[in-house]
C-alpha cells in the first residue's frame, strides 16, 4: 500500500458543549480518493476544518507523514501541502476568474515579511506574470474553465466550483480536500467536476472528497467513511459501505 | 483626588454613559457602530445654544428642537445612507463604516458652517447650587444623573417588556436568520437609530452646560463613548455605564495627576489593553448553543 | 444562456499585455504638467499644488492597506506628522539638510506602523478604526505636549533642504512633489495588477482563501500598512519642507477623515481616483472662494452622495461612459461589431 500522506487520530472538537466531531481517526495515502459521507450535522465541515487550521482541535493529533500539524492554516497549508476548496465558493466576486486563480501560483513569494515586501517591489517594477499566466491557460483549459478575464460575479455555482479546484491545484498540493464539491451543483456542474477529479487523480496526489451526495461519491471513491453525530461509523470500500448496515441506519434509520 | 472632582466623574460618567447606551442600542440591533452619535449630539446641542444665545429663545423649546432634530438625523441616516449601503453591498462591514464616518464628518461641516465654528456656552436647566461637604453640585448635574438613571431603567424594561425590545437583539445577532422568522427587520433598526438619536441628543444638550460646545467636540464625545462600550462591553444594559464610570474615573484622575496628555496617553493604553486581554469588555455576553 | 463556444484565452498573452501602461504614463504625465502649470503663477498656487501632492501622497499611502486590502487601520496622521518632523528635527537639531528626514521618517514611521499593525492584527471594522483613531489622538496630543522634543503648539522650523551646496527652491519643490506623484501613482498601479496586488485585493473580500492557500493574511496585512506609512511619511516631509514649519494643527484628524474619502470621490479601481480625489478636496477647500466657509461641507455632502449613488467614484462614472462612446464608435465603424 501507499504511504499515508495525512493522518487523523482522536480528534475531536465541541461548541459550548455540543460534540461536533468526536475521537475520529482517519487515514489518507498518496494516490487515494477518499470519500468523507454522512448527514447534514455529521461534523464532515467541522472535520475538515479541524484538520486545515480553521478551527483548532480540542484533542487529538493531526499528521502529514510523521509531523504534527500545528498552528494557523497558512502554516498548516505550507506545511502540508494541503489544498483545499469551499462549501460556499470563497471567490472575491469583482475581480476576474484568471485573478482568483492566480494566488495559487504564488505562495512562495509570501512565506516571510520580508518576501512579501520584495514581492510589493517586484510587483510594482515588473506586475506582467507571463509565465504564470500560461500555467494558469493550461489548467483552465485542462478543467474546462472558458473565458478566464470573466467576473466570478457572472459564473454559475458550478463554475465558481471548478475555479476553486483550480486555484487549488495551482499550487501542486499533495493532499487535496474538496469540501462538498457536489452541492447545489446543475447536472452540468456535477460533470465538471467528475471530470476535474479524473484529471485530479492523474497528478497523483491525496484526494479527500466531503460531500453528502452519497451515489456521486460512492462511484468516484477509492474508499469512503461514513461519519454520524460527530463520529466515523464506517470506513471501508464503497461497494461494502453501500451495503453496510451502518449505511441503512444512517441514511435511512432503519433495523439496528 | 478633590471630592470635587468625583462630581466631575458623575458628570463625564454619566454623559458617556448615554452615548454608550446609543451605541450598545444600535450594535445590537443593526451591528453597525454608529460613530456619527458623538457628532448628533453635538449637533442638537450646538442647536439649543445658538439659538439660546444668539435669538434668545427659552431654553426648553431650543434643547428641545435641538433633540429632535438630533432623532430626525439619526433616523435620516439609517433611511438614507446606512440601510441602502447595507443592502447594496449585502452586508459588509466595511461600506457601512465608511458611510457612517462620512455622517460624523458632514455633521461636523454641516454645524461649524451653521452655528459656527467658536464654541458655544451651554445654559443649564437648573441653575441652583448645593454645598455638599467640600464639594458644590450644581442642579444640572443632579438632573443629569437622574435623566441618566431614568434612560438605562426606560431601556433595560424596554429591552425585555416591549415586542420590539427583545426582537432587537435577534436582528443584531443574525439580522438573515431574524428576517426569515418574519421580524420586522427595517422597522427595528429603524427604532434602534432614532432610540440612540434620542439618547445622544438628551445626553449633548445636557452636557453643553458643563463645558460649551463647539463643532469639533462630536468627535471626542463619540471617542469617550466607544471607550467606555469597549471597557464596558455588550454583555448586559447596563455595561455601558459601568464601562463609562470606570473610564471618566481614569481620565479625570490622570488629568488631575499627570496632566491632560497623559489622559489621551492612557486612554488609547486603556483601548488597547482591553483590546488585547478583554475584547469582550467586562460583561461579557453569554454564549448560548 | 452563457456561450460554452468562448474561446479559452490563448496562450502567451497577459491580460497585462493589453493594460497600456504608456497611456496611463502619459495621460498622468499631462495632468501633472498641467499641475506644474498652474502652479507657476502666485506663489500661493504652488503651495496649493504642493498640498495636493501631499494629500495624494496621503490617499496613495492608505491605497494598499485600506482600498486594495480593506483595512481600517487609521493612524496616518502620525505618519505624515513622523515625515514632517523628521526633516524638521534633522535640519534644526542636527544641522543637517531637511531632506534626511525623508529616508529617517520612511524607516520611523513604517516601523511604527509594524507595531501598531502587529499589536491590533486581530481586530477588524469597527473596534479597528476606534483604536486607532484614539491613538491618532494621542499622537497629535504628543506633538502639543512634548515642547522640548516638537516645539509645542507653535511646532519646529523645517530648512529648506539644500544637496551639494544647491539650495532647493519651492518651486522645485513643487516640481519635485509632482513627480514624485505620478512615479508613485504608476508604480501603484503597477503593483494593483502584480501577484503581490492581487492577493492583497484577495485578502480584503476572502481572507480565508489567502490563509489556506499557504499565506499568512496578517503578514500580508503589516507590510501592507508599513509600506503605505512609508508613502504618507514622504507627503508628509514634502509639506513640511515647503511650508518650512512642522505644526501640530497639521497632523489632526481631519487629514485622515479626508484620506478615507479620497479614494472613493475619485475611484477604488485605480490609485490615480486617490489623486483625483485629493485634487477636488483642495479645490473645493481653497480654490472655490464662492463656496468660502462651506467648502468642507460641500466636500462632505459630495461624499455621501458618491458613496450612495456612485460606489465606483468618478473614475467609475467614467467607464460606463467610456463603454458608450466605444459601443457608439463601433456601431458606426463598417465590419465593426455592432450590437
Amino acid at each position: 500500500m501507499d504511504e499515508i500522506l495525512l493522518s487523523c487520530s482522536n480528534v475531536s472538537k465541541s461548541y459550548g458543549g455540543v460534540a461536533a466531531v468526536r475521537a475520529v481517526g482517519l487515514e489518507l495515502r498518496a494516490g487515494e480518493i477518499l470519500g468523507l459521507i454522512g448527514p447534514n450535522g455529521a461534523g464532515k465541515t467541522t472535520l475538515v476544518d479541524v484538520i486545515t487550521g480553521q478551527q483548532t482541535a480540542d484533542t487529538g493529533v493531526i499528521r502529514i507523514g510523521t509531523v504534527s500539524l500545528t498552528g494557523p492554516p497558512s502554516r498548516r497549508a505550507r506545511l502540508a501541502g494541503f489544498a483545499r476548496t469551499f462549501q460556499h465558493p470563497q471567490l472575491a466576486l469583482d475581480m476576474t476568474v484568471r485573478e482568483n486563480i492566480l494566488i495559487g501560483a504564488v505562495p512562495d513569494r509570501f512565506s516571510s515579511p520580508w518576501r512579501v515586501l520584495a514581492s510589493a517591489f517586484s510587483g510594482a517594477a515588473r506586475p506582467a506574470t507571463p509565465e504564470i499566466d500560461d500555467r494558469i491557460t493550461d489548467l483552465a483549459a485542462e478543467l474546462n474553465i472558458s473565458a478566464l478575464d470573466r467576473m466570478c460575479a457572472d459564473l454559475t455555482l458550478g463554475e465558481q466550483r471548478l475555479v476553486e479546484v483550480a486555484r487549488a491545484l495551482l499550487r501542486g498540493p499533495t493532499v487535496l480536500l474538496l469540501d462538498e464539491p457536489f452541492a447545489g451543483g446543475d447536472p452540468r456542474g456535477v460533470e465538471g467536476m467528475i471530470h476535474a477529479l479524473t484529471r485530479i487523480v492523474e497528478r497523483g496526489c491525496g484526494v479527500l472528497v466531503v460531500d453528502h451526495n452519497v451515489d456521486i461519491v460512492a462511484s468516484l471513491v477509492d474508499r469512503l467513511v461514513l461519519m454520524d453525530q460527530g463520529q466515523v461509523v464506517f470506513d471501508g470500500l464503497p461497494t461494502a459501505a453501500m451495503a453496510s448496515q451502518e449505511m441503512r441506519t444512517v441514511y435511512f434509520g432503519s433495523g439496528t | 483626588m478633590p471630592v470635587q472632582l468625583w462630581v466631575s466623574v458623575v458628570e463625564l460618567g454619566c454623559f458617556a454613559g448615554l452615548i454608550a447606551l446609543g451605541f450598545f442600542l444600535v450594535l445590537r440591533g443593526a451591528d453597525v457602530f454608529m460613530f456619527a452619535l458623538g457628532p448628533l449630539a453635538m449637533f442638537g446641542a450646538m442647536f439649543g445654544a445658538f439659538q439660546v444665545s444668539r435669538n434668545g429663545w427659552p431654553l426648553p423649546i431650543a434643547a428641545l428642537i435641538g433633540v429632535a432634530i438630533a432623532v430626525a438625523l439619526s433616523g435620516l441616516t439609517e433611511l438614507l445612507i446606512v440601510r441602502p449601503i447595507h443592502r447594496r453591498t449585502g452586508g459588509q462591514e466595511n461600506p457601512s463604516i465608511v458611510a457612517i464616518v462620512a455622517i460624523l464628518f458632514a455633521l461636523e461641516q454641516l454645524a461649524g458652517t451653521l452655528f459656527g465654528r467658536t464654541p458655544l456656552p451651554g445654559t443649564p436647566f437648573w441653575s441652583a447650587q448645593f454645598r455638599w461637604g467640600e464639594a458644590v453640585i450644581s442642579g444640572q448635574s443632579i438632573v443629569l444623573v437622574a435623566v441618566t438613571v431614568l434612560a438605562f431603567a426606560g431601556v433595560a424594561l424596554w429591552l425585555r417588556r416591549s415586542a420590539n425590545g427583545r426582537m432587537l437583539r435577534a436582528v443584531g445577532d443574525n439580522e438573515h436568520a431574524a428576517r426569515t422568522l418574519g421580524v420586522p427587520v427595517d422597522r427595528i433598526r429603524l427604532i434602534a437609530f432614532c432610540l440612540a438619536g434620542l439618547l445622544a441628543g438628551v445626553a449633548g444638550s445636557l452636557f453643553a452646560a458643563k463645558a460649551g460646545v463647539s463643532f469639533t467636540s462630536g468627535l471626542q464625545w463619540t471617542l469617550v463613548g466607544f471607550l467606555a462600550v469597549i471597557v464596558g462591553g455588550l454583555g448586559n444594559v447596563w455595561a455601558p455605564l459601568v464601562g463609562a464610570v470606570l473610564v471618566a474615573t481614569l481620565q479625570t484622575w490622570s488629568v488631575f495627576e499627570f496632566g491632560h496628555a497623559m489622559r489621551d496617553y492612557l486612554t488609547f493604553a486603556v483601548a488597547f489593553l482591553f483590546f488585547a486581554f478583554r475584547p469582550k469588555g467586562i460583561f461579557q455576553t453569554k454564549v448560548r448553543i | 444562456m452563457t456561450t460554452r463556444t468562448t474561446p479559452v484565452a490563448a496562450r502567451g498573452t497577459s491580460p497585462l499585455a493589453r493594460h497600456r501602461w504608456a497611456v496611463e504614463a502619459v495621460a498622468a504625465a499631462v495632468f501633472a504638467l498641467a499641475l506644474v502649470a498652474y502652479g507657476s503663477g502666485a506663489s500661493f498656487r504652488q503651495d496649493y499644488v504642493v498640498l495636493i501632492c501631499t494629500y495624494s501622497l496621503l490617499a496613495l499611502g492608505m491605497y494598499i492597506p485600506y482600498i486594495m486590502s480593506g483595512s481600517l487601520s487609521l493612524a496616518y496622521n502620525a505618519y505624515l506628522g513622523i515625515g514632517a518632523y523628521a526633516c524638521g528635527l534633522i535640519s534644526t537639531r542636527a544641522g543637517w539638510s531637511s531632506l534626511w528626514g525623508v529616508p529617517i521618517g520612511i524607516v520611523l514611521s513604517a516601523a511604527i506602523a509594524v507595531v501598531l499593525g502587529l499589536a491590533t492584527r486581530r481586530l477588524t471594522g469597527f473596534y479597528l478604526a476606534g483604536v486607532t483613531l484614539l491613538f491618532a489622538v494621542a499622537f497629535q496630543v504628543f506633538l502639543l505636549d512634548r515642547v522640548s522634543l516638537t516645539g509645542g503648539p507653535v511646532g519646529m522650523p523645517v530648512r529648506r533642504p539644500h544637496a551639494f551646496g544647491y539650495t532647493f527652491t519651492r518651486y522645485d519643490i513643487m516640481i519635485g512633489a509632482v513627480v514624485l506623484v505620478w512615479i508613485v501613482g504608476l508604480l501603484l498601479s503597477r503593483l494593483r495588477q502584480s501577484p503581490f496586488g492581487v492577493v492583497v485585493r484577495l485578502r480584503k473580500d476572502v481572507p480565508q482563501v489567502v490563509e489556506s492557500s499557504g499565506i499568512s493574511s496578517g503578514t500580508i496585512g503589516v507590510v501592507s500598512l508599513a509600506v503605505g506609512a512609508a508613502i504618507g511619511s514622504v507627503g508628509g516631509s514634502l509639506f513640511g519642507m515647503m511650508g518650512g514649519v512642522a505644526q501640530p494643527e497639521s497632523f489632526g484628524l481631519h487629514i485622515i477623515f479626508l484620506a478615507i474619502f479620497m479614494p472613493l470621490l475619485g475611484g477604488q479601481r485605480s490609485p490615480w481616483g486617490a489623486v483625483i480625489g485629493a485634487v477636488l478636496v483642495v479645490v473645493f477647500t481653497f480654490e472655490l472662494h464662492i463656496l468660502s466657509d462651506a467648502g468642507t461641507l460641500f466636500f462632505a455632502i459630495a461624499i455621501l452622495l458618491v458613496l450612495r449613488f456612485a460606489p465606483l467614484g468618478l473614475l467609475g462614472l467614467g467607464t460606463p461612459l467610456l463603454r458608450l462612446l466605444t459601443r457608439l464608435r463601433m456601431g458606426r465603424t463598417p465590419g465593426g461589431e455592432g450590437s
